[in-house]
């Protein structure tokens, strides 16, 4: 062990090692740190200094690097920037990599390169994972997950007291006996997972996308095995416990033979799983992982489901969460369901791809040390959506619904924060009792 | 002179071209970023756009004047610089250019040099460029900005083309352990920046335009 070296910074400095991939390397020697990429950064519009520079975050990984793989970097380190990591700088790490940054990846669209500073972000993640430097909050929602197969540590018998709650609900609102949330059931089209959050606080959202799949038709089924949307080792950087839940949910995939996975709305959960699940397995699926926004977007789209737009006549804006739409290409679903389903609705400047992040992601919500900075990078995302006239902000994220609603606490908004699901159900058009779950097209219905 | 300078920033360049291979070398021995996904978009599609469209200023997120200027100033400097390694590459023949040809070569590394200079100016005196910057980022912008000024003399007068070279040579011999070395890595990173962009379908459906997907 080097002086100023630790059992921590050993493993962290382990895990850079073995995470360099072709990518990164590139993304970590071409910096010209020439600053273009400040003006993407919510943290940086929010509050301008040096610290919120997306290049000052990953250049604390890039010192590191340098110290260990490249030749000036090792013998005249002070000309290149380059640093042994010790405990200090591990401390420093934490604080910039997990306490600045969503890992939004709006950085990489200003930046001359189009340098990933989110993966380098994750990649110092990692280390700090390997060395046991992940903030609490944030380790034990990990942890929780590991230890249960979800995030909040809800047990068999409290999901089927839940399903069947639900499922009286539904028959009840519904008037049919015919509208179940399936449990295991095996030929299935699709396995649903949903956000722990909504079986234990949440449950209407979840009884909402039951609603349209009844609407819809569909074959779908929750799996008792694993149900999970969610995979903070997203967040955390640590790919093995990434790689143990995504497998969790392909062997569950699996057992149930079912063609698809229907990721409830969730940013990160879907681009875990999406994305990156098959590439931290080593294979691919065989089945095809899609976003619940997609297959609500189908259902409209095939006429598999009616709506009614006039039940929502107050303005409504959509909020684009990150990691579904920069990350995973969602943007025009959507925007299509609110086409369908609101009478008004406006643009957030800018949105799409360049959307700003409301300052929910990156695990951010489940590390209350970085509570004050998160409310204060949600600034720029607040002023968006004052200057929208929006009544209802629309998303399709858990963590952008907490943020947003604590931001419209915090900024006076005034704004009612809503699930794309639970829209569509509120604007759907059922059958009478007895008949099959469509009615004709009427007045405003579309 | 004239021989013993050539044969210098003979050496110096080639010097710099193997070092730079071999840490691209280097950086081949590790596997490429596994993309294992089902893709939503085509690939190649944003490899094109890294690579072109991509890279306009306006194409950027970013909309603010210190943006505007930082980035112009980068093109500059870059188109500069290239036009620099251009009239290096050519020197043996700078006697015999066309005056026309002379001229805008001049006008190219000029330019090239103001804008290195205002870059150099704007690292100090920019109180966050001035944190985020290591002696590197100076040292490299200095020997850019005298190798710019070597060609110009050469441009403006072929027989100093012996100053020229000199001045070439610590350029080139420092490139492959400076940020200089970008110029290899850039497209690397552009290249994995646009395959990504392509995957994700981002392209097809960035802005929201289209209600149908």
């Amino acid at each position: 062990m080097m002086q100023g070296q630790s059992r921590g910074t050993e493993k962290a400095l382990a895990a850079l090692k073995e995470r360099l991939n072709r990518r990164l390397i590139s993304d970590l020697e071409v910096c010209a740190r020439c600053g273009l990429c400040a003006d993407a950064c919510q943290y940086y519009v929010a509050d301008p200094s040096l610290e919120h520079i997306p290049a000052y975050r990953a250049e604390l990984v890039r010192r590191v690097y340098r110290r260990l793989f490249d030749p000036v970097g090792r013998r005249a380190g002070w000309l290149v920037g380059a640093e042994d990591l010790d405990e200090a700088l591990l401390e420093q790490f934490v604080d910039s990599l997990f306490g600045t940054c969503t890992m939004c990846g709006r950085c990489a669209l200003n930046c001359p390169f189009g340098i990933d500073t989110a993966a380098i972000v994750r990649a110092g993640r990692g280390m700090l994972a390997a060395a046991g430097r992940v903030p609490k909050g944030l380790q034990e929602t990990l942890d929780v997950h590991l230890q249960t197969r979800n995030n909040m540590g809800v047990s068999e018998e409290d999901l089927r007291e839940t399903v069947e709650w639900l499922n009286e609900e539904l028959q009840a609102e519904l008037g049919t006996e015919d509208v179940v949330i399936p449990l295991d059931k095996k030929g299935a089209q699709a396995m649903y997972l949903v956000n722990p959050r909504e079986v234990k606080f949440y449950p209407l959202t979840l009884m909402a996308a039951a609603k349209i799949m009844y609407a819809a038709g569909a074959n779908w089924t929750l799996s008792t095995a694993y149900w999970d949307v969610t995979n903070y080792a997203l967040f955390s950087g640590d790919d093995e416990a990434a790689r143990t839940i995504a497998g969790w949910a392909e062997e569950a995939a699996k057992a149930l033979g079912v063609e698809e996975v229907w990721m409830a709305e969730c940013g990160h959960g879907f681009n875990a799983l999406r994305w990156g699940g098959e590439n931290w397995l080593g294979h691919r699926f065989p089945f095809r992982v899609r976003s619940f926004v997609e297959v609500m977007a189908e259902f409209l789209r095939e006429g598999r489901i009616t709506v009614d737009p006039t039940v929502h006549t107050k303005r409504v804006t959509y909020h684009d969460p990150c990691n579904q739409c920069r990350k995973g290409g969602i943007v025009d679903e959507p925007r299509y369901i609110l086409s369908r389903v609101v009478t008004d609705f406006v643009e957030l400047e800018p949105h799409g791809k360049e959307n700003y992040c409301c300052g929910g992601g990156g695990g951010m919500l489940a590390m209350s040390e970085f509570k004050e900075r998160r409310l204060a990078a949600g600034r720029v995302k607040a002023e968006q959506i004052r200057a929208s006239g929006a009544q209802v902000v629309a998303t399709s994220c858990h963590n952008c619904l907490d943020q947003l609603t604590e931001l419209s606490r915090h900024y006076n908004l005034g704004v009612e924060v809503k699930n794309l699901c639970e829209l569509v159900a509120d604007a759907l058009v059922l059958a009478p009792k007895g008949e099959a779950a469509l009615v004709s097209e009427g007045e405003g219905v579309v | 002179m004239q021989e013993v300078s050539q044969a210098l920033v003979l050496v110096s360049a080639a010097f710099c071209v193997l070092v730079l291979a071999l840490r691209l070398w280097r950086a081949f021995q590790h596997p490429g970023p596994a993309d294992l996904a089902r893709a939503r978009g085509v690939v190649g599609r944003g490899v094109l756009y890294a690579f072109t469209v991509g890279m306009l200023p306006w194409e950027k997120p970013a909309r603010s004047l210190k943006f505007w200027v930082a980035y112009i100033r980068g093109i500059l400097f870059h188109l500069g610089a290239f036009t620099g390694l251009a009239v290096l590459a050519l020197s043996p023949w700078l006697g015999s250019f066309p005056p026309a040809v002379r001229g805008v070569l001049l006008a190219g590394v000029a330019v090239g040099l103001v804008a290195g200079l205002a870059g150099l100016v704007t690292r100090w005196a920019d109180g966050e460029l001035r944190g985020l910057s290591v002696p590197d980022d100076y040292l490299s912008l200095v020997l850019v900005v005298v190798f710019l000024a070597g060609a110009l003399a050469a441009l403006g007068e072929p027989s100093r083309r012996p100053l020229f070279y000199l001045l070439s040579c610590p350029m080139l011999l420092y490139a492959p352990f400076s940020k200089i070395r970008h110029c290899v890595y850039f497209f690397l990173s552009r290249f994995y920046y646009g395959a990504a962009l392509g995957r994700s379908g981002l392209l097809e459906h960035g802005v929201g335009e289209r209600a149908e997907s």
